[in-house]
């Protein structure tokens, strides 16, 4: 056999015994490897930490009373225009969505100072 | 480190700009890419525990090198993931061996080596197989090849497993390995070379 078959079949060889190592890869590598892709493709679900749901309820009780209050005051000033302004800014979606982020900032964070 | 302030909470601006480039990778590239990585991630990682010779290590190697894939390329063509990917682990591992060099001469410096050369080849045992004694003679030989790689200078390991396992070609394993075509076959043949008796001892 000359050398280039030689070495062919060297290679050959050696394929096969690196497929039969990555058929004993066990099972909590390779929930491991799923685990990792899905780290680098996907935010993880942010979990709502207690304080936010708590301030939820505590923004929604407030707002009730403010409209309730503004509501039978006589006096309609021009300031009740802003203080709905800022109601409406605090409760709009994106701004929820932003501190729901957190978790993932931190997680991102935690790996960028563990990496 | 370059930091904002996000609600009271220090936030890295590396990760504020990754979780914005997440946002802008659409769904179908995500599934696309999710594929992508479910096809070769075991292979890359078994890549990645011969040349670092432990688990844990080529975990982080391939999850940054996913990160870096989908940070920098998610928008190229499907094609091109697979030659980036390996230039982009390729790179990773490269670095890593850079830092344990540097961790090993400090701690040379300092008097803590226990590095002899030979401790980390001997975290093959954490690599998920069988004890020696229930292994079957093909499994006996391919952790010692696994062990014989782990031993060679990292870029006649790089070469081998992309040209003899990869199946790749010389051009291909060049890029990926960013040096010459030259340099790539030199390379391969000292691998070959070194695995030599190894290999020829084995009878599938």
């Amino acid at each position: 056999m000359n050398q280039e078959g030689k070495e062919r079949q060297l290679t050959d060889r050696a394929r096969r015994m690196l497929e039969q190592r990555l058929e004993e890869l066990d099972e909590e590598t390779i929930g491991r490897l799923y685990e990792a892709r899905q780290k680098a493709l996907h935010r993880p679900s942010p979990r709502r930490p207690r304080w936010i749901a708590m301030g939820g309820w505590a923004a929604a009780a407030a707002s009730f009373l403010l409209v309730v209050t503004l509501w039978n005051s006589d006096n309609r000033t021009p300031e009740a225009p802003g203080i709905f302004e800022d109601l409406e800014l605090l409760s709009t979606k994106e701004d929820m969505e932003f501190i729901e982020d957190l978790d993932f900032y931190l997680w991102l964070d935690d790996e960028q100072q563990t990496g | 480190m370059a930091e904002c302030n996000i609600y009271g909470c220090r936030v890295n601006n590396n990760v504020v700009r990754y979780w914005a480039i997440l946002g802008r990778v659409s769904l179908e590239s995500r599934q696309k890419l999710d594929r992508f990585f479910a096809g070769v991630e075991r292979r890359v990682f078994r890549m990645a525990v011969v040349a670092t010779g432990n688990q844990d290590d080529a975990l982080d190697i391939i999850q940054d090198a996913m990160i870096k894939l989908v940070k920098l390329y998610a928008d190229r063509d499907e094609k091109e993931w697979g030659p980036l990917f390996h230039r982009i682990v390729q790179t990773t591992i490269r670095d890593w061996y850079r830092r344990q060099r540097v961790r090993r001469r400090l701690l040379g410096f300092v008097g803590l080596n226990r590095d002899d050369g030979e401790t980390e080849k001997e975290d093959f045992a954490d690599t998920g197989a069988p004890a020696a004694h229930e292994l079957l003679d093909h499994s006996r030989m391919a952790l010692r090849l696994d062990r014989a790689l782990h031993r060679l200078p990292l870029r006649q390991q790089q070469a081998f497993m992309l040209r003899a396992w990869e199946g790749q070609s010389v051009a291909d394993t060049a890029r990926a390995m960013g040096c010459s075509e030259g340099s790539v076959k030199t390379h391969y043949s000292r691998a070959v070379h070194a695995l030599r008796d190894l290999l020829e001892d084995y009878r599938p």
